[in-house]
C-alpha cells in the first residue's frame, strides 16, 4: 500500500476503520486500489468520463457494504465483483447487452504472435479494449480478465452460452488484428 | 499463441495498468457519503419523530382508556340506578363506586349537571351506600336495576331524594373509575368554553413531496448569481466562476391542532406546528469544493376552515382552506468546505406566510378516534426568508396525514 495506507498496520485493520466510517482509512484504501478500478471501468464501458462516474458510484457502494465483506477471498475481488456489477447495470441502463441475435460459435485458434503484444504498453492496450465494440468488450472482459465463465456471463448478461462464446471469439480477432495493424504502423 | 496465452498476457498487462485518477475525486465521494450519512440521520430523526408522535397517540388512548360512555350505557349488567336518601349517604360504598351520573347516562335535551345539589362527591370518604352484588341489588331497598331504559332527568336532586347511579367495576379498581369521571368532567368544562359544541384535536404529520433541485449554469454564475444557501460568512470565499448546485430535501412537519364544530356543515381549527425544511449547496471549482446543508427550524400558527360534504358514523369528506404564519427558530449550516467541517447558525428574521386549499376525509376507527388525510395545495409566499424549497417552489402538494380525537 502507498505513502497514506502506511499509518494503518495492516489490510485488516485498515478495514476495520473503513467499517468505523474513518476517512482516513477510506482515503487510504481509494487511494491504492482506485487507479486499478478506474482501469476496470474504462475497460467495461470504454469512455473515460463515464468510467469516472462508475468509479465514484462503485466506491460509495464498496464504503457502504464494506461491514458484509467476510474476510474470505481477497478484499480486491470482492471490490473487482462489485465493480464489474456496477459497470454491467450501467451497461444495462444503456441498453447495450441486448444480443437478440444468436451467434453460431466459431472458436478459433488466436493467430496473433507473442512480439505483437510485447510491442504495445498496457496504456495503449487499454485504449484498444475501450475502443471494442461493448458486445465483444463486455464478453472479453469478463471471461479473458475476470475469469468469468460462459455459463456464469451466459447468466449475467442473460444470453446463451453460445452467443457468450461466439462475442468472445469475435473479440479476440477483432482485437488481434488491431494489435497487428497497430504494430504494423508502428514499423512504419 | 493460443487463446489462453493471449488471455493471460492480457490480463498480466490490465493488471498491473493503473489510471490516473480525476482531480477531486477524493472530495466528490466523501461529500456523497456524508451527504448519504444526513440523509440517513434525517430519516432516521424522522422516524424518532413519528414513533414519538404515535407513542403520544397510545398513551392518550392509555389515559383515556376504555369503551366510551355510550358503550357502558348499552351493558345493563354494569348500570343500577339507585334512589338513595340523602342522610344515608356516608362513607365509602364498598365494591362499587360513585360517580356523577354523567358516564352511564345518555344525555337529554336540556340536561345539566348539578353536582353542589346531590351533595354526594364521587369518592368521598363521607359517602355511605350500602350495596351488595349484582345479583342481591335488585331486591335491595330504594334500588333498582335499569335495563336499557332510557334514564331521564334522574340526576335532578330533590330535597328528599338524590338518584345516583353506581357503576360496578369488578376489576378495574377505584382510582381508575375515578380517572375517567375526571377526565369526563374536564371534558365537560373544556366544552363549556365553547358554548357545548364539539371539539376535536388532531396529531398530524405532514409530507411534501417535492425535491427540487436547481443547477445553476455557468452563465448565470458570471451574471452575478450568489446563492443565498451560502452562510454570508463564507459567501466571499465562493468563486464567481465556479458551478453550484442546490437541492432541496422533503419538507416534514409536525402539529397538534384543535377544531371547534360551528354547525353539521362547518368547523374551524387553529394548532401549533413544526416544520424542518433541509437544502443542500455544492459549490464546485477547479481548486476548491464547498458542500453546505442547511437546516430551518420553523414553528408555525395555522388557521383552517372546514366544510362538510360527507358524514356519516364511518367516514367523513369535507374540503378545506386555511392560512398559516410561520417563525423561523433557527437556521443551522454544516459545511464542508476542501474536506474540512464546520457548523454555524443563525436566526431568521421575518414570518413565512403561506395559504392552503384542499380536500380531505376521515375515517372513524371509534367514537372518539379518527384517522385523517389532508391532500392540500399550499402556495408560500416570498417574504424575507432564506433560500429553502418553500422560496424556490412557492406552489406545493401537501399530504398530512393523521389522527383526531373527538371530545
Amino acid at each position: 500500500m502507498n505513502t497514506t495506507s502506511r499509518e494503518f498496520f495492516n489490510e485488516a485493520e485498515l478495514l476495520e476503520s473503513c467499517v468505523k466510517q474513518d476517512r482516513r482509512a477510506q482515503k487510504a484504501l481509494y487511494e491504492f486500489y482506485a487507479p486499478r478500478m478506474l482501469t476496470l471501468c474504462i475497460r467495461y464501458i470504454g469512455d473515460r468520463e463515464r468510467a469516472w462516474d462508475l468509479l465514484h458510484d462503485g466506491f460509495i457502494t464498496v464504503f457502504e457494504k464494506i461491514g458484509s465483506y467476510s474476510g474470505t477471498g481477497s478484499f480486491e475481488g470482492w471490490m473487482r465483483k462489485i465493480f464489474v456489477n456496477t459497470a454491467l447495470m450501467a451497461l444495462r441502463k444503456g441498453d447495450v447487452l441486448r444480443y437478440s441475435e444468436e451467434l453460431v460459435s466459431v472458436e478459433r485458434e488466436a493467430s496473433v504472435e507473442q512480439s505483437v503484444l510485447e510491442s504495445i504498453n498496457s496504456k495503449e492496450l487499454l485504449r484498444l479494449i475501450a475502443t471494442m465494440p461493448s458486445g465483444f468488450r463486455t464478453v472479453f472482459n469478463m471471461y479473458a480478465l475476470e475469469g468469468y465463465s460462459h455459463q456464469e456471463i451466459a447468466e449475467q448478461l442473460k444470453i446463451s452460452e453460445g452467443s457468450s462464446r461466439s462475442q468472445l471469439s469475435r473479440a479476440r480477432v477483432w482485437l488481434q488484428e488491431r494489435l497487428k495493424k497497430q504494430m504494423q504502423e508502428g514499423k512504419r | 499463441m493460443q487463446n489462453k496465452e493471449f488471455d493471460k498476457r492480457i490480463r498480466e498487462m490490465m493488471e498491473n495498468h493503473q489510471e490516473p485518477l480525476p482531480y477531486g475525486s477524493w472530495d466528490k465521494i466523501v461529500s456523497t457519503l456524508e451527504h448519504r450519512r444526513a440523509g440517513k440521520i434525517y430519516m432516521r430523526r424522522s422516524l424518532y419523530a413519528v414513533a414519538s408522535v404515535a407513542a403520544t397517540l397510545l398513551l392518550f388512548l392509555f389515559i383515556k382508556g376504555g369503551p366510551s360512555s355510550d358503550v357502558i350505557q348499552d351493558n345493563p349488567e354494569y348500570t343500577i340506578t339507585a334512589d338513595l336518601v340523602k342522610p344515608k349517604i356516608q362513607g365509602e360504598v364498598p365494591g362499587g363506586k360513585i360517580s356523577p351520573v354523567n358516564l352511564p347516562v345518555k344525555r337529554q335535551k336540556g340536561y345539566t349537571e348539578q353536582p353542589e345539589k346531590s351533595g354526594i362527591v364521587p369518592g368521598e370518604a363521607s359517602s355511605k351506600i350500602e350495596t351488595k352484588p349484582l345479583a342481591e341489588k335488585a331486591d335491595a331497598e330504594h334500588i333498582t336495576v335499569t335495563e336499557k331504559t332510557p334514564v331521564e332527568e334522574k340526576t335532578t336532586a330533590t330535597d328528599k331524594t338524590d338518584k345516583v347511579t353506581v357503576v360496578k367495576e369488578p376489576s378495574t379498581g377505584k382510582s381508575r373509575g375515578r380517572l375517567l369521571g375526571s377526565m369526563e368532567e374536564r371534558v365537560d368544562r373544556f366544552r363549556g368554553l365553547f358554548n357545548g359544541k364539539k371539539i376535536s384535536y388532531g396529531l398530524s404529520t405532514n409530507y411534501t413531496p417535492s425535491v427540487y433541485s436547481k443547477s445553476i449554469n455557468l452563465l448565470s454564475v458570471s451574471l452575478g448569481y450568489q446563492n443565498d444557501l451560502v452562510p454570508a460568512s463564507i459567501r466571499e470565499y465562493v468563486q464567481s466562476q465556479s458551478v453550484t448546485d442546490s437541492k432541496y430535501s422533503m419538507p416534514l412537519t409536525f402539529g397538534l391542532q384543535g377544531q371547534v364544530e360551528i354547525n353539521d356543515k362547518i368547523s374551524i381549527g387553529s394548532g401549533l406546528n413544526y416544520s424542518l425544511l433541509v437544502s443542500n449547496y455544492q459549490d464546485f471549482t477547479p481548486t476548491s469544493r464547498l458542500d453546505v446543508q442547511q437546516s430551518l427550524h420553523y414553528l408555525g400558527i395555522p388557521a383552517n376552515i372546514y366544510f362538510n360534504l360527507l358524514r356519516n358514523d364511518r367516514l367523513k369528506l369535507y374540503v378545506m382552506s386555511g392560512l398559516a404564519l410561520e417563525k423561523g427558530l433557527s437556521a443551522n449550516y454544516r459545511i464542508v468546505e476542501n474536506g474540512v467541517k464546520r457548523n454555524e447558525s443563525g436566526k431568521i428574521e421575518g414570518v413565512q406566510f403561506s395559504m392552503s386549499a384542499g380536500i380531505g376525509a376521515e375515517l372513524k376507527l371509534s367514537h372518539d378516534l379518527g384517522l385523517y388525510f389532508d391532500p392540500t395545495l399550499a402556495y408560500f409566499f416570498k417574504g424575507k426568508q432564506p433560500e429553502s424549497i418553500r422560496t424556490a417552489q412557492p406552489l406545493q402538494y401537501k399530504f398530512e396525514i393523521g389522527m383526531r380525537f373527538n371530545l
